[in-house]
């Protein structure tokens, strides 16, 4: 309960070289050079650039990101985000305008949330293709290219 | 005094009563007199009631509006309210709206600016089909393909994108559907889900519900919370991805009569 109340702000002016850990909320509007393990939600600020690896609760992105996105729960990607890197969470939502470029892997039931009163989902699983299904025994989601 | 004088021409209304209390008397002989009896009070409420405002309306009711393209001319010409046969604004062919359901084997030749439906059980053997709107629920096999507005794909729908030229393409909800062969597009809208390669110039939408596996080059992409995505993606705006295949505009037939050039 006191890690949501607590907040960190990293001024658009920082830029710090290593690995942030955090239980706390951060946003991060400087630069980091390294990874961050943040088990709370992060902001990426639309002048923030991060040159590593991104492991969160929940993140909303609105600069840059060269590395893969991890996320326990949620990927808000705004229209001035800019990802280059893998993602993979429960929930994703995407706005017009987004540079990505990587692989994603997000809900991949394509159920929709939870009050919609529907429950979607493939009424007949569809049959892969072999290069397709190939490629996704092969190799994880960040696995080597 | 006046009036007593004016010999009235006419008898109405007003003229008989002037002429009633003239005499003094009523219809039935009894004097004139004003009535003592009181007219009933109207009770005016002390405190008025509020005016309830009206229940406002939100919003025109518009007609709906069709984009068509002649399928002789390639002319493009939007039409609004009901979608019926119409004339080209440009060559005034006769574009016909007639809507055409494919359920069994079939070759021949649709030109529509309605709905095509290949329905489950159908078996297209070559042909052509140039319409507005396309919906495929089984495989369409070596038939020739002119969509110029949307291509609706359901499960157990297939179809050769060589052969097909496509504007938007869409995946109706709660639908299956996996293409083989590079899908390419103007705009993709999923609802369903859908395996495949797709590049697409314009927008990719992925709906509450929908998924999408395979490969995606797209300039725009959008999200919303409640889509899946299990693919390589490379969404970048301002970048230029391959067009479409092919130009929906059909092509118009050759005349050998000579035109007069303005």
């Amino acid at each position: 309960m006191e890690n949501d109340k607590k907040r960190t702000v990293i001024a658009d002016d920082v830029e710090i070289t290593g690995t942030i850990k955090c239980a706390s909320a951060i946003e991060l509007g400087g630069k980091l050079n390294g990874d961050m393990n943040c088990s709370n939600s992060v902001t990426i600020g639309a002048s923030a650039t991060v040159k590593g690896n991104l492991t969160v609760d929940t993140v909303i992105v609105m600069g840059q990101v060269e590395g893969n996105i991890t996320a326990k729960d949620k990927i808000d990607l705004k229209s001035t985000a800019r990802v280059n890197g893998d993602i993979r969470a429960r929930r994703l939502a995407v706005e017009d305008g987004v540079t990505f470029i990587g692989r994603s892997e997000v809900n991949p039931s394509g159920t929709r949330p939870a009050g919609d009163g529907k429950t979607a989902g493939p009424e007949t699983p569809p049959s892969v293709p072999d290069s397709l299904e190939d490629a996704n025994r092969s190799k994880g989601i960040f696995g080597k290219k | 005094m006046a009036d007593r004088k004016k010999q009235v021409a006419y008898i109405d209304g007003l003229s008989s009563v002037r002429a009633v209390r003239r005499s003094g008397r009523n219809a039935d002989g009894t004097h004139y007199r004003p009535s003592s009896e009181k007219l009933p009070v109207v009770e005016t409420p002390s405190d008025p009631q509020p005016v309830k405002p009206a229940k406002r309306i939100g919003q025109t009711a518009l007609p709906a509006k069709f984009n068509l393209i002649c399928y002789e001319c390639g002319f493009r010409f939007v039409i609004s309210g009901a979608l019926k046969d119409t004339l080209c604004p440009k060559c005034h062919a006769v574009l016909s709206a007639r809507d055409h359901r494919i359920n069994s084997a079939w070759s021949g030749v649709i030109r529509t600016v309605g709905t095509v439906s290949i329905l489950p059980g159908a078996n297209p053997e070559g042909g052509s089909i140039t319409t507005r709107l396309l919906v495929l629920e089984a495989d369409a096999g070596s038939a020739s393909l002119t969509v110029t507005d949307t291509l609706e794909l359901c499960t157990g729908g297939s179809f050769d994108p060589t052969r097909a030229s496509l504007q938007d393409v869409s995946v109706r909800a709660d639908h299956c559907v996996l293409v083989r062969q590079r899908l390419q597009c103007r705009n993709l809208d999923l609802h369903g889900e859908l395996t495949a390669d797709v590049a697409v110039t314009g927008l990719l939408t992925i709906r509450a519900g929908g998924c999408l596996r395979g490969s995606a080059h797209a300039a725009h992409w959008t999200v919303e919370e409640g889509g899946g995505v299990c693919a390589r993606m490379t969404i970048a705006p301002g970048e230029p991805h391959a067009p479409a295949t092919g130009d929906c505009t059909p092509t118009p037939p050759r005349k050998n009569s000579s035109r007069k050039s303005k």
